[in-house]
C-alpha cells in the first residue's frame, strides 16, 4: 500500500543523541514503499538553528521531485525574526505547513506567543504540527483550545499525545473538530484508534513515523494491526494528508 | 522461551474493554509467548482489589501453562492492603506486585508505601512500577524508593517512557536494584541505549497485553541490534531470576 509519512526527519538530536542522513532515509522509506514524505527540522532546528535547517530541507525538497514534503519550524521565542523566517518559508522557500515543538522550545502550546504564527498559516492555509504528549508544554487539549481560537486553521495533533495524554485525543477533536491525529511514537492503539474510528471515521487520521526516533516496520505494523478496512487504511496511510498538503 | 512480564486483565477501565481471557491467550500464542504474568488493570483502581487479584487467581489456576499472578493493591487502603499483599503473595503464590502510581494517584516517592515495600521484601517478589507518566509516576520518584529499600528488587515499567527514558538510564546506573521491562517505551534506540549501558540481566520483555499488541512490542525487541545472549536475558533469564522463577 502507498504510503505518506507525514513526519520524519533528518539530521541530528542531541537531546536523544539520535540521527540519520538524508542517504539513510531515502533507503529505508525505498524498504518500506514510502513514496512521500514530510520531512521537518530536528533538534537544534526546533529552538535555534530553524533558518538553517529550513533551507536545507527546503533544497532536499526541490531536488527531491516532490517525493520530500517541506515542513518549515520556528521558535516563536525569536518573535519577529521567528515570524518573518515564517512568511520567508510559506512564501518562498516551498514551505507547505509548520511544525512547533513547544515542549522543545518552552511555552505552552496556546501561549498567546503563538497567535501571529497561526495567523501567519492561517492567511496562507498552511497546516500547524504540534508535537504533543509531555507536560506541561506539549499538552493536547491545550492544542484543542488554540484549534477553537482558530477554526479555519487545520491543526495536527502530532504523536497522538504520546505516550500517556492518549486518553486525551478523542476529547481533543471532539472540542475542535479542526483537530487532525498524527500517529508516530504511540503504541496505546488499541485504546485509541478503534474507538477513534468508530466515532470519527477516518479522514483524520494521519499516518506518520518521526524517523529517526522510531522506525518504519513498527509504525506501519501498529496500524496494519487494527484490522481496519482497505480503504480506511489508504485514508490513513495517504490520501488524507495528501488531502491535508494540497488544501492551498 | 519468551516471558511476559507485564499482562493485564481487567473488568472495566474507562471506556475500553478488555478482550475474554480466552482472545488474550490467543494473542500470547500468536505471539510466540510462553509464560504472561497477569495483573489487574480494574483492581488498580479500587481501594478494595480483593475480588479482582481472585479473579486472577481463578485464571492462574485455570490456565497454569499461560499465566503466573501478579497482586495488586491501593496504598491508600493502609493495613487492608498490606493483608490483601500477603494474602495474594501467601494464599495464591503471586509472585510480584504492581503499584501504578499514576492511575492510584500517590507519589511514587511516598513513605506510606513502606509497609507494602517491607512485606515485599519478606516474601522476596519483586515490586513493578508504571514510570514515565508525571507528576506521579517519574522514574527518580521509584529511584528514591531503590535507595530507601536496596533489598527490594524494583522494576520500571516501560523504562520512563519516551520523555524519562533518560533517566531510567541513569537510576540502572545507580541502583543495582533496579529493572526495566520493555513495554510502551517507543522509542527503540532508548531501550537499546539501556540494554547496551545498563545490561541485558537488568532488562526484561513486557507487552502491557491487551492493553497494546504483544505482536508489536515483539517486533520493538526483535529489531534491536542485540546479540543471542542479551535477547536469551531479556527474554526470559532476567525474569527468571527476579521473579525467583526457577
Amino acid at each position: 500500500m502507498e504510503k505518506l509519512d507525514f513526519i520524519c526527519h533528518v539530521g541530528f538530536d542531541e537531546l536523544h543523541e539520535i540521527g540519520t542522513t538524508l542517504k539513510e532515509l531515502i533507503s529505508i522509506l525505498d524498504k518500506n514503499d514510502v513514496k512521500e514524505a514530510v520531512l521537518s527540522p530536528i533538534g537544534e532546528g526546533w529552538i535555534h538553528k530553524f533558518k538553517e535547517q529550513n533551507r536545507n530541507i527546503s533544497k532536499i525538497s526541490i531536488k527531491s521531485n516532490s517525493r520530500f514534503i517541506f515542513f518549515c519550524s520556528v521558535n516563536p521565542w525569536f518573535e519577529e525574526e521567528a515570524l518573518n523566517e515564517l512568511k520567508i518559508c510559506f512564501k518562498e522557500l516551498g514551505a507547505k505547513g509548520v511544525v512547533f515543538n513547544t515542549v522543545r522550545q518552552g511555552l505552552y502550546i496556546d501561549s498567546p506567543m503563538i497567535f501571529p504564527f497561526i495567523e501567519m498559516a492561517e492567511l496562507y492555509k498552511k497546516p500547524v504540527y504540534f508535537y504533543t504528549g509531555t507536560p506541561i508544554y506539549g499538552l493536547p487539549l491545550n492544542l484543542a483550545n488554540l484549534a477553537l481560537k482558530y477554526p479555519k486553521v487545520h491543526f495536527i495533533l502530532g504523536t497522538m499525545g504520546a505516550t500517556d495524554y492518549w486518553g486525551d485525543v478523542i476529547p481533543c477533536v471532539r472540542m475542535a473538530n479542526n483537530i487532525y491525529i498524527e500517529t508516530s511514537l504511540n503504541t496505546n492503539v488499541p485504546a485509541v484508534l478503534p474507538g477513534f474510528v468508530k466515532e470519527f471515521g477516518a479522514d483524520k487520521l494521519l499516518f506518520g513515523t518521526n524517523f529517526p526516533y522510531s522506525n518504519y516496520r513498527l509504525e506501519c505494523e501498529k496500524i496494519l494491526k487494527c484490522n481496519f478496512s482497505r480503504e480506511v487504511n489508504k485514508n490513513i496511510f495517504s490520501l488524507n494528508a495528501k488531502e491535508l498538503i494540497s488544501l492551498d | 522461551m519468551i516471558i511476559d512480564i507485564h499482562v493485564h486483565f481487567w473488568e472495566s477501565f474507562m471506556s475500553f474493554k478488555c478482550p475474554s481471557i480466552e482472545e488474550v491467550i490467543e494473542g500470547i500464542k500468536r505471539t510466540g509467548i510462553d509464560i504472561s504474568y497477569l495483573n489487574s488493570l480494574s483492581g488498580l483502581l479500587k481501594t478494595n482489589p480483593s475480588e479482582d487479584n481472585k479473579k486472577i487467581f481463578k485464571i492462574t489456576s485455570q490456565y497454569p501453562q499461560h499465566f503466573q499472578g501478579v497482586a495488586v493493591v491501593n496504598p491508600y487502603a493502609g493495613e487492608e492492603a498490606v493483608l490483601e499483599l500477603e494474602k495474594c503473595l501467601k494464599d495464591y503464590k503471586f509472585i510480584g506486585l504492581k503499584l501504578h502510581p499514576w492511575l492510584q494517584g500517590y507519589y511514587a516517592s511516598a513513605d506510606f508505601l513502606d509497609p507494602i515495600l517491607d512485606l515485599c521484601r519478606s516474601y522476596d517478589v519483586p515490586v513493578m512500577f508504571h514510570t514515565g507518566t508525571p507528576p506521579y509516576a517519574q522514574v527518580f520518584e521509584v529511584a528514591c524508593q531503590a535507595k530507601k529499600h536496596p533489598k527490594v528488587r524494583f522494576i520500571f515499567c516501560h523504562m520512563g517512557l519516551n520523555y524519562q527514558w533518560h533517566d531510567a538510564l541513569e537510576t540502572g546506573k545507580q541502583y543495582k536494584n533496579s529493572y526495566f521491562d520493555t513495554s510502551g517505551i517507543s522509542y527503540p534506540f532508548a531501550v537499546e541505549r539501556i540494554i547496551e549501558e545498563v545490561g541485558a540481566e537488568r532488562v526484561m520483555f513486557g507487552t502491557d497485553n491487551p492493553f497494546l499488541f504483544p505482536e508489536i512490542e515483539l517486533l520493538k525487541i526483535e529489531d534491536l541490534n542485540l546479540s543471542v545472549s542479551e535477547k536469551e536475558h531479556i527474554f526470559y533469564k532476567t525474569a527468571t531470576l527476579v521473579f525467583k522463577q526457577f
